[in-house]
């Protein structure tokens, strides 16, 4: 009876988590379940689907089918490592300094936090991952320096409301060390917004990998939804037929319902701890 | 003022860590011209000749001269000569600015108006029928990545319809008018700024749809109501009104970002903005090409950024005090 009482008030927040899940499952087992893998061509190129190939063959007769469940795998490990390197290395310590310390830390790490802010976020990414060897990891360095600014300054401006309220003025006052204070005060409370922050860096970071590769400069290696884009368009018959059925719309389903999924589980999440990223109460 | 020195600081670290950054790296403009798999230009360079070129250039003077050299040239707004194009800078900028900016402004023209149309009403029927379909579109429609809404489109309306896709205008076309000119121009700019509108509306509808909520709850809506005013006049000139100040600050400093932005819309169309110059540099190592662009770029960025404040000022005098 709980669990179906909790489900009834929480319906974003299971339904978003329960998306997410079945993405996740099919990233880490779908390959399991397809009779090939990513390496193999076993069909003609460019077929129409069949009971064989459900999404048709691409232009080298690989399987439609297993390169989407290949590329969601693709799309999770990067969004996922991205968003703890930015989160949990540089958004939290960077932002719990600055709004913990405050004063001349607070400015300088604040005008870091400005001068990466007002960097033209799209065409330095490219610039820079043009210059380094396309790689996943370099993909993943790349989307981390230029996300973490905005989850500094979330994270900086909690920091500071807690510092600032009542109970932890009252725990000072009743001798609370520094490490007592952040276990039991500034930790619980910072939680929800690091994994709301989590969930939205890792979004961004899927949509920026999929441009990346759709512009030809991610990883040539590997078979991303971006890259499935990219070899559709540079065959240009393909605008003629239907293609677009089975090579377009599948992976558009696929990257919107990932990144829905993501994006409603953080607000969810912000919604039931009843803070929001920008610092205001609901 | 003390913002101003942040900027021109933030400025000046931008500019030096786009002329470090390339020169760190292994490679330079004249190994990719001489053996570049991928390019069209395929000729040979000997080491003696790459030298030669590099001397020309002065990519083998020690780091610190040419970085004393770049900062000089760069106070002058002398962006140098593409590698690659053999062109100056500011004359390649300048003859694909116009299209970037025909396509951002129109794009952002119309995003606008049907955000502020959209939002208004959604804020105003807050969880009704209408506002919940137009929220759930908008948040679907926000997570499909621009790319894949321009190639969409293109099948949708290109395929079906023939509405012409590649470039900015006909190649070749011999024009009966000025008139004639416009149309075509326009025709093809349909698709960019349709897939444009498509990937900017929702962010825009969000931010007017929140602002909204948080205004008519205050108690001069009530006042308004009481003293029997027509809705319309509610909602745009109370309420709306009072929500424009963080729908400005949002738009114009969007708008700085959007320049560069727009490169993935730009790249599918093959539309010749600054957006595609980015990565033609990218791909050729066009140092001065490269350096240049980031310039521009970081420099809208932050115009936009100080207009913003400008504006925030302009709507708002107390912001001053």
């Amino acid at each position: 009876m709980k669990v179906i009482q909790f489900v009834k008030q929480n319906t974003e927040l299971v339904a978003s988590a329960l998306a997410l899940a079945l993405f996740i499952g099919v990233a880490l087992l779908g390959e399991a379940f397809t009779p090939y893998t990513i390496k193999d061509k076993p069909g003609e190129p460019l077929q129409a689907p069949s009971d064989e190939f459900p999404l048709g063959t691409d232009h080298v007769g690989r399987c439609n089918l297993t390169v989407l469940i290949h590329g969601a795998k693709i799309s999770l490990r990067i969004g996922i490592c991205s968003g703890v390197i930015t989160v949990l290395l540089l958004g939290v310590p960077i932002g719990f300094l600055s709004g913990y310390l405050g004063g001349r830390v607070d400015e300088a790490l604040m005008l870091f936090t400005d001068l990466f802010m007002s960097i033209p976020r799209i065409p330095f990414i490219i610039v820079i991952a043009g210059l380094l060897s396309p790689s996943t990891l370099n993909t993943i360095i790349v989307i981390g320096i230029t996300t973490w600014p905005s989850v500094a300054r979330m994270i900086r401006s909690e920091t500071f409301r807690i510092k600032k309220s009542g109970y932890v003025d009252a725990s000072v006052g009743f001798g609370a060390g520094e490490l007592h204070l952040f276990i039991w005060h500034f930790l619980p409370t910072l939680t929800p917004l690091l994994f709301s922050s989590l969930l939205m860096v890792t979004g961004s970071a899927i949509m920026t990998e999929a441009g990346l590769a759709f512009l030809g400069i991610g990883d040539p290696t590997t078979h991303s939804w971006g890259m499935s884009i990219r070899l559709l368009i540079n065959r240009p018959t393909s605008y003629m037929t239907k293609a677009w059925m089975w090579r377009l719309l599948p992976q558009i389903l696929a990257i919107s319902g990932l990144l829905l999924a993501l994006a409603s589980l953080g607000n969810s999440i912000e919604k039931i701890s009843g803070v929001s990223r920008s610092g205001k109460y609901e | 003022m003390r913002k101003l020195v942040r900027y021109l600081f933030t400025f000046f670290t931008v500019t030096t860590i786009v002329f470090f950054l390339p020169r760190g790296m292994s490679g330079d403009p004249f190994d990719y011209l001489s053996d570049n798999p991928t390019g069209d230009v395929h000729i040979v360079l000997t080491p003696e000749q790459k030298q030669a070129l590099r001397e020309y250039y002065g990519l083998d003077d020690p780091l610190l001269v040419q970085y004393s050299s770049y900062i000089s040239r760069l106070a002058r707004f002398d962006l140098g000569v593409s590698i690659y194009y053999k062109q100056s800078v500011n004359r390649l900028i300048a003859s694909r600015l116009p299209w970037t900016l025909l396509l951002v402004l129109s794009g952002s023209i119309l995003s606008i108006f049907a955000s502020v149309l959209l939002g208004v009403n959604s804020a105003w029927r807050k969880n009704q029928v209408f506002d919940r379909i137009i929220l759930g579109l908008s948040l679907v429609v926000s997570r499909i990545p621009s790319f894949m809404v321009a190639v969409g489109l293109i099948i949708w309306l290109s395929g079906t319809y023939g509405i012409p896709f590649g470039g900015a205008y006909t190649p070749y076309a011999e024009y009966t008018g000025f008139l004639d000119y416009i149309g075509d121009v326009l025709i093809h700019l349909f698709l960019p700024v349709s897939a444009f509108f498509v990937s900017t509306v929702s962010d825009y509808y969000l931010v007017v749809r929140n602002g909204m909520i948080d205004s008519l709850e205050k108690p001069f809506i009530l006042t308004a109501q009481a003293k029997g005013l027509h809705n319309r006049r509610i909602k745009y000139m109370h309420a709306f009104r009072a929500s424009l100040l963080p729908f400005t600050t949002y738009v114009f400093t969007r708008l700085g970002f959007l320049i560069g932005g727009v490169i993935f819309i730009e790249s599918v169309f093959a539309y010749p903005g600054v957006g595609s110059l980015i990565s033609e540099a990218v791909i050729n190592r066009d140092y001065p090409l490269m350096e240049g662009l980031f310039f521009f770029l970081s420099l809208t960025v932050i115009l936009s950024n100080l207009s913003a404040d400008q504006l925030y000022q302009w709507i708002d005098p107390r912001v001053n005090q």
